[in-house]
């Protein structure tokens, strides 16, 4: 089955927000969606789990509901030969050179014809996230839809015959979603701008009482005499691990900390026992790192860890969002993170959190924060508040809700185009 | 005088998008000004105060911070900062910051990264409530969002291209004192929060002045049945507190 049931039950979303961040941004919201509630929404992604964009639909969705946006969830199927094709155009979009062949640029035409056919896609208002299901618009756009592709990825280091494959099926949206300015190549349709976000209320984000936050790291043996230092992250390379060993084993010549590295693999993503690997040869024999390889669902594992944590590291190469520091920063935790993608929207340097852009400067900015506990909790607290005004999902929900109402005042799209796989 | 009417409360969500036109030095800078879409120049000179609505004062239109900051010619960006203020309407502005720019020159232009991208926006309302008196407008106020202070102080009158329409209600509605603000607010430097604050002290002033001419100018008898009522409630509040 293609549909996602979404979680209805239980204390209302929109009750909960209002107390979070206040009536009046709620009411502007409500507002909003009075005026969709004639539309039907359909979000398209490749997988619902693991994954930022799996996490934020699950709640993003029933917060629309419950605003009374119709709204379903539908879920591209792949094989392993789509997987490996979309990894590496993740990676060839990443700048990384990557295999695109023809005869895997064909199967993921193939793949997305099929799932035109399975998936319910008769919504006013389509939202197709990543490059996975971006083909779909060829095979299934009627007139009088508005479809609109969600870009999650950084593709401002884009290798060219990555954006080249993914430029025509582009062009046939009304309009175009990114998360930065700087990730947006030029492009034939309106190219919109809205973060993703958190939200406060998820096992991942929600406050826990202390016993709880030992009882879940216990099975860890984590040492509790040392501070922590936490990276929570795919293992990915471009979420660089073995850098921030290496930025670990600088720091730890001036200071006194244990170093936790914690991640899974989203059930797309075929590389993560490769890297695993790679870290824990970089690695080997430390006894003050640990490396933990957890499931998809370890929500409220990764919630206590940042918990307990003093410093928490986001030493990405390359970033489209990092959901990790909004959630570090909602815990009031004091953040290291790489200057890239859209990581400085969230990190504030010596506001919210520091900004590095080096393994040195990494390593020097966590012994800074290790030996300064009022600078922790001053830019804990700033952190907190940023993410209260930005990245929640209130703002998110807010902002889709505003393109598709944009869009509506402009003419619709192109019709659909002749069906063929482009090569 | 003809009954201006219900007001419709409304906050507004900006759908922002990136536009093509870049800039790396004054000479595309000027440029890009040229060419902007209006909706462009509302994004960089008025929406900024929406985006940090309580600090202290009204951050800097984007024009003048990226020439301040990242060309480095404080010079230019007073002049700039100075044009966005100038001038009722979309095109009077363009044609300030344009002067501004004509002689400013120019030195050796950044790089891609550091270049400036225009963005344009395109305002989406979220219609809220309707009001049928100032006292019912203020209420309203009051609790409202940055988004809704914004529309009606800013952009509102942008989209008007001329005075404000909610102070052109206020003073229909017997209200000049509360329409000041609403009219200064475009070319003034203070943020959101610190002219929604005179807003609501301009409304206390003026309820507390009418209550004090109403007590001034009703019957001795209604005065003094008045004066009985707030005795007896003060007595009450003293033996509430100091009961054991």
């Amino acid at each position: 089955m293609s549909r996602v049931p979404i979680a209805t039950g239980g204390p209302s979303v929109l009750d909960g927000y209002r107390a979070v961040v206040g009536d009046g941004p709620v009411r502007v919201l409500e507002a909003l969606a009075r005026r969709l509630r004639d539309h039907r929404l359909v979000m398209v992604n490749s997988t619902a789990i693991g994954g930022g964009v799996a996490e934020i639909l699950h709640r993003l969705v029933r917060l629309l509901l419950e605003l009374g946006v119709p709204t379903t969830w539908e879920v591209m199927a792949g094989d392993a030969p789509f997987y490996a094709f979309t990894k590496a155009l993740h990676n060839a979009l990443h700048g990384i050179e990557a295999p695109l062949t023809d005869e895997a640029r064909a199967h993921y035409h193939a793949m997305n014809e099929r799932a035109a056919r399975e998936l319910e896609l008769n919504g006013d208002l389509v939202l197709i996230h990543d490059p996975q299901p971006a083909a779909l618009v060829l095979h299934r756009r009627t007139p009088g839809q508005r479809w609109v592709w969600r870009c999650h990825v950084d593709l401002s280091h884009a290798r060219p015959e990555a954006w080249e494959l993914l430029a025509p099926l582009v062009a046939h949206y009304d309009a175009a979603v990114f998360s930065h300015p700087a990730f947006v190549p030029p492009m034939a349709v309106p190219a919109y701008l809205v973060p993703p976000s958190i939200d406060p209320f998820s096992d991942k984000n929600r406050e826990l009482p202390e016993p709880d936050v030992e009882r879940l790291l216990e099975p860890f043996a984590l040492p509790d005499h040392v501070p922590l230092v936490t990276q929570v992250s795919r293992f990915d390379r471009l979420k660089d691990p073995v850098g921030v060993v290496d930025a670990f084993a600088i720091l730890r010549r001036r200071a006194r900390a244990h170093l936790v590295l914690a991640g899974g693999s989203a059930d797309d993503d075929p590389e993560g026992a490769e890297v695993l690997a790679e870290v824990r040869a970089r690695a080997a024999g430390r006894d003050d790192v640990s490396l933990l390889a957890l499931p998809p669902d370890a929500h409220l594992v990764i919630n206590a860890l940042q918990h307990r944590s003093h410093v928490v590291v986001q030493k990405s190469l390359r970033e489209g969002f990092a959901l990790t520091v909004a959630e570090a920063l909602w815990k009031r935790r004091a953040v290291v993170a790489s200057a890239v993608g859209g990581i400085p929207l969230q990190v504030l340097h010596n506001r919210t959190g520091l900004l590095v852009r080096s393994i040195e400067g990494c390593a020097d900015a966590v012994v800074r924060l290790l030996e300064a506990p009022e600078l922790r909790r001053r830019l804990g607290a700033e952190g907190r508040e940023h993410v209260r005004d930005n990245f929640l999902h209130t703002r998110e929900a807010r902002d889709y809700l505003a393109v598709f109402l944009a869009l509506g005042a402009a003419a619709p799209g192109p019709a659909p185009a002749a069906v063929a796989a482009a090569g | 005088m003809s009954d201006p009417g219900p007001y419709t409360l409304c906050g507004v969500v900006h759908a922002v998008r990136v536009t093509p036109v870049r800039a790396h030095d004054l000479v595309t800078l000027h440029a890009g000004i040229e060419r902007a879409e209006p909706a462009s120049l509302f994004f960089h000179l008025v929406q900024p105060a929406l985006r940090a609505p309580a600090s202290r004062e009204r951050p800097p239109d984007d024009l003048s911070a990226w020439v301040g900051g990242v060309l480095q010619r404080p010079d230019v960006a007073e002049r700039l900062a100075h044009a966005a203020r100038q001038g009722a309407g979309v095109e009077e502005r363009r044609r300030s910051l344009l002067a501004a720019l004509a002689k400013a020159g120019t030195r050796a232009a950044v790089d891609e990264e550091a270049a400036f991208t225009f963005h344009a926006t395109d305002s989406v309302l979220a219609p809220l409530a309707e009001v049928a008196t100032p006292e019912e407008l203020v209420e309203q106020l009051a609790c409202a969002d940055a988004a809704v202070w914004f529309w009606h102080l800013l952009e509102e009158p942008w989209r008007a291209d001329g005075p404000s329409p909610l102070a052109g209600w206020l003073r229909a509605h017997g209200a000049p004192e509360l329409a000041v603000p609403f009219e200064q607010a475009a070319a003034s430097t203070r943020s959101l929060d610190a002219l929604r604050r005179e807003v609501v002290t301009r409304w206390r002033r003026t309820r507390l002045a009418r209550r004090v001419a109403f007590r001034h100018e009703a019957p001795d008898a209604e005065r003094v049945q008045q004066a009985a009522r707030e005795a007896a409630r003060l007595a009450h509040e003293l033996v509430r507190r100091h009961a054991p």
